[in-house]
């Protein structure tokens, strides 16, 4: 997990539905530890 | 990523600011995985509220480059939106504030792309593609634009 000023949500459904209230657009990023 | 890009002010502040961001696990969301073709990490997506995925990006990309990357792919976000005014400005402001990223003749591509569908004068898109052809010439994109 990255430690910067993001504010990342680590739920994709949590972030569709921001996405839907907020209208904007989802930027998913997946990662792998290490 | 979490060690250069995303320490980066300015990307903090464009993602927070211009995107919903979430970030998943790999190796914890197989689902998602499979869904997306995600095979190889980083693995950038931008996605409309449909989950249309409307740009994607494998691999590393630095502050300055992966700057100019969310303005392709908020571009694209309208753009794919038929919102052919909003999109024009965010492709114009990359490659004039970003001339020499590797995403600035994309973004002359596609903002010809955004000002003809917008008003089907097909003057409006000569005057990128043809600025695109001279300033990158090098380019796939001023490939994919020769038919000019």
């Amino acid at each position: 997990m990255s430690q910067t000023n993001i504010n990342w949500i680590n739920d994709y459904e949590e972030g569709l539905e921001r996405v839907r209230d907020e209208k904007k657009p989802l930027f998913l990023d997946f990662f792998k530890d290490g | 990523m979490g060690a250069v890009t995303y320490p980066d002010m300015q990307v903090a502040a464009l993602l927070n600011e211009n995107f919903v961001p979430v970030q998943v696990n790999f190796e914890k969301v197989s689902k998602l995985v499979n869904e997306f073709q995600a095979i190889w990490t980083p693995n950038l997506n931008v996605l409309d509220r449909h989950q249309n995925r409307v740009y994607w990006v494998e691999g590393w990309l630095p502050p300055s480059e992966f700057t100019a990357m969310l303005g392709v792919a908020r571009g694209q976000y309208f753009l794919r939106g038929k919102k052919y005014k909003e999109a024009e400005p965010l492709f114009k402001a990359v490659f004039e504030q970003h001339p020499r990223s590797q995403f600035a003749p994309e973004a002359l591509y596609y903002r010809g792309v955004s000002r003809y569908l917008n008003s089907h004068e097909v003057e409006e898109l000569k005057e990128d593609w043809i600025m695109l052809q001279r300033f990158y010439p090098q380019s796939a994109w001023s490939l994919r634009s020769n038919i000019l």
